[in-house]
This record gives C-alpha cells, structure tokens and sequence, in this order.
C-alpha cells in the first residue's frame, strides 16, 4: 500500500512544489510585510494566502480525481494494473494518499495561519486574542463553547468524510466509464452525467433523511445530543465511501480493459 | 502452466479474440503470429489480468488470472507505459519495488548490454532505446512465463540479433516465453512452437519442427500461405 502511495506522490511531485514555492512566496511577502511593519501589505498577503489555501484544498481535489481518470485512459495504467495488487488495494492507495496529502496540506497551511494570525495580532497590539473573540462571538449566539468544540471536531471528520464520498462517488463515474461503458463513444460525457446524477441523488437524500446542523448540536447542554445530531451523517458519508471502492474495485476486476 | 479454454473479448459489435482454447508448457519459446487486429495483443492482455475476458477462462498454475497469477507472469506492452518523471533507474527500482522476483543486477547487466544509461530520461528516448528498455525490465524477471509483445518493434537489425540472444538466455526449462511479431524470420531460428492467429482465431498451431515437416514449408512460408 505504502509503496503504491509513493508512486502516487512521484507523479505528482512537480505539481506539489509548484504549490509549496507558491504558499512559500507569499509567506515570505507576509513575514516582510511583518518585519517592515506594513500593516496593508499583511492584510495583501494574508488574503492570498487564503486564496492560495483554497487553490491547494482544490488541487488536491482535481489531482486526486484527474490522476484516476488519466491512469484508466492512458498506457501507464499497464504499470500500475501489471503488478500483483489487487484492484482494491490500488482504488484504496489512492484514496489514503489524497488523505495523506489533504491532511499535509491542512497541517502546513494552518500552521501557517495559527503563525500569521499571533503575528497580526502581535502588530496590532490586540488586547483579545482569537480564542476570546470567538468565545465572546459563541457566547452571544447562546453556544455553549464547552460543547461546541465536540461538535467542530465532528464536523471536521464530517467535512473530511464529505469531501471523501464526492472523490468516491467521481472514482465509481470514472470507473464506470473506463470498463462498461468503454465501448461508447460519449463514455467521457455519460462519466460526467453519471457523476452529476449520483451526487444529487446522495444530496436529495442528505438532505431529505440526513439532520446535521452544528450549531443546533452546539447550542445542546447534553453531549450525547450533540453527538446525536452529527453522527447520522458521519455514518451516511462513510457507507458511501466504502460502498463506492467496493463499486470501482468491482468494476475493475468485473471488466477492466486498458 | 497455462490453460486458455474458450476465450472470446469483444468490443461492441467486434470481437478480438474467438473462442481460442490452448496451452502453454514450460520450457518453450512460442510465437504468436498474425497481423495487425488478429487480437494477439489482446490475448496476451487477457493473460496479463489488463483485459477481462467477455467469456472464456484462463489459469494459471491451475488458478485463474488475479493478483498471484501477477507474480509470476511477466509481460511487455507494445507501446511506450512507463511515467514522463522515471529514467531507467527509476524503472528498475519500480520493478524491484512491486516484483519479487526482479533482479537489479540482472536489469543493470541487460541495459548494459543494450547501451542504456540509467540516467536516461523515458520521455527523451526513441522508439528504438524504449523497446529496449522495456525488454530490460521484463527480462530483468525471473517469471515463470514472460510474454513480449512485438519485441523486435522499432529495433535496428544490428541491435535485432542481440535481443534474441538475451531472450533465448531468459529460456529456461521451467519457464516459457511466448513471443508476437510481424517479423517472422526473425523468429523462425528460435521458437519451438508456432501459434497463428487470424480474425481472432486460432488458424493453426503446433510445434515449429512438427509443421515444417508436415507441411514441408518454413514458418515463414505457412505464414505468407494463411495471411497472403
């Protein structure tokens, strides 16, 4: 597993240093700013840093699906397909190396961001640093803070999660394409509308059967409240997750054609 | 070794591969003759676990095409595969990374013998240095059946004969090497059985020596006879 995720990083390391040198330039832009005392030229950097933090989410969402896509539709596929791994372990190496480097990705940039935001605060010389302000902020919308942090750490595995079944759901699209629907001539097209239609229908019935809402779990006292109205939708986010790699990695082993 | 009974691949209203039933035994070099679209390349696809068959089955060692047959088949794709960032090192050590029975010594003293040099970007080189390459890493197994696919493909007659020499090295009693090729002569000194393929089918087949005297022809001519 671990050795088919370092080829999945090999292809895409040119990529990835693009994106570091791009956080990088402007970190620096940001840390000059900082040392010269130019207030304008933080806020500058500060919100391309955010726009390049959005760039890096994207790119990792984009790679992940188009490296797939690519390696079903192109000769290196032999390579990858040639070894003794079963389908499943490559749909699965995928997936965890997309997680490996969200995760980096998410390490990195708030790390960042935690640095950037001390030092903003450092120059402006604030009385309140931000946990104040968000607990102020929590406090006049009747949240209890306590509680509230249960429901952000689930709502980020949720976000984690959701994020994961919208890449699952595009891998079974682009399988589909790749082995039954290979003949066809419009199998890139019908991938496209196979992936739209499985999302809404996974929306419809999110939003029809599925109740999440943070800040309704986050005003509860009762942690098993909060827990209550998160996990349903934790748990929807996975079975489609699991389902969707058993899905491709049937499919690839059903009808695969390189 | 390996049993292939019934196989047919079809792709919508074509079929590639009819019905071929056969086996292949250790300790023979075998030659897959036919034209191009006589569905060679996708029989040994099938083989190779790339292509799933639409009927038909395939067994290896007595088990049917998966990930442990993997282990111990070695096959070289026609056309360039290998990723835009690897050099030939970097080939050697994905081959040593997923094989267990590769050889980076073995890999090292065929690219050698080819005059490859492991900084040798895959993305700069002809078609005549890539052929050689992927033969390089496939020989570089020591797999129980190894099939080329178009070996001589896009290489010099000087550099030809060379090939041969190391695959007829590769041979052993325990392994079998199964061979396609337009260019007949070339491999009519050194195969021991001949498999002619035509519109997906098995034409004829047999061993090489056997269908010379039958037909008292050479390989070369039975060939011109099926396909001209």
């Amino acid at each position: 597993m671990l050795k088919l995720m370092k080829y999945e990083y090999k292809k895409n390391r040119g990529i990835l240093l693009g994106l570091i040198l791009l956080v990088a330039g402007l970190e620096l832009y940001f840390l000059i700013s900082n040392g010269l005392g130019k207030l304008e030229h933080m806020g500058m950097a500060a919100g391309f840093l955010v726009i390049a933090t959005m760039v890096c989410f994207f790119m990792v969402f984009i790679l992940g699906i188009t490296n797939y896509q690519k390696e079903l539709n192109s000769k290196t596929s032999y390579l990858i397909f040639m070894t003794p791994n079963s389908s499943l372990k490559i749909i699965v190496s995928k997936l965890l190396y997309i997680l490996v480097l969200g995760c980096a990705v998410f390490l990195i940039l708030g790390s960042l961001a935690i640095l950037d935001i001390k030092l903003f605060y450092i120059m402006a010389d604030e009385k309140f640093g931000i946990i104040e302000i968000v607990k102020e902020l929590a406090r006049s919308f009747g949240v209890n803070l306590s509680h509230v942090w249960i429901a952000v750490l689930l709502e980020v595995i949720s976000f984690v999660l959701s994020f994961f079944s919208v890449v699952a759901i595009a891998y079974l699209a682009v399988t589909l394409a790749a082995t039954f629907l290979q003949n066809s001539r419009w199998k890139g097209f019908i991938g496209i509308v196979l992936f739209v239609l499985l999302m809404v229908l996974v929306n419809w019935i999110d939003n029809r059967f599925i109740h999440n809402n943070m800040f309704v779990a986050a005003a509860s006292d009762d942690v098993i409240n909060i827990i209550r109205f998160m996990v349903p939708q934790l748990l929807y986010n996975a079975v489609i997750v699991v389902a969707s790699v058993f899905g491709c990695s049937f499919l690839l082993d059903k009808a695969v054609s390189l | 070794m390996l049993t292939c009974e019934n196989l047919v691949k079809k792709y919508m209203t074509v079929t590639a591969v009819e019905n071929i039933s056969l086996e292949i035994e250790p300790g023979r070099i075998y030659a897959l003759l036919g034209p191009n679209g006589s569905g060679k390349t996708t029989f040994m696809k099938m083989v190779a676990g790339l292509i799933k068959p639409t009927s038909g089955r395939i067994l290896m060692e007595g088990s049917p095409v998966g990930v442990e047959s993997k282990k111990k088949i070695a096959y070289m794709p026609t056309e360039s595969y290998f990723y835009p960032y690897m050099n030939c090192k970097d080939v050697g050590l994905y081959y040593q990374d997923f094989f267990e029975d590769f050889s980076m010594e073995r890999f090292y003293e065929l690219m050698e013998k080819m005059n490859l040099s492991h900084q040798d970007k895959v993305s700069k080189m002809s078609s005549g240095m890539m052929a050689k390459l992927k033969l390089a890493v496939t020989l570089a197994r020591d797999a129980k059946l190894i099939m080329l696919d178009e070996p001589l493909n896009g290489i010099d007659i000087i550099a030809r004969e060379q090939i041969i020499n190391s695959i007829i090295l590769c041979a052993g009693q325990d392994k079998a090497i199964v061979m396609s090729s337009h260019l007949v002569d070339e491999l009519e000194k050194i195969i021991d059985y001949a498999i002619f393929i035509k519109n997906g089918e098995v034409e004829r087949m047999g061993d090489a020596e056997a269908l010379r005297e039958e037909s008292g022809k050479s390989i070369v001519d039975i060939y011109k006879e099926i396909y001209a």
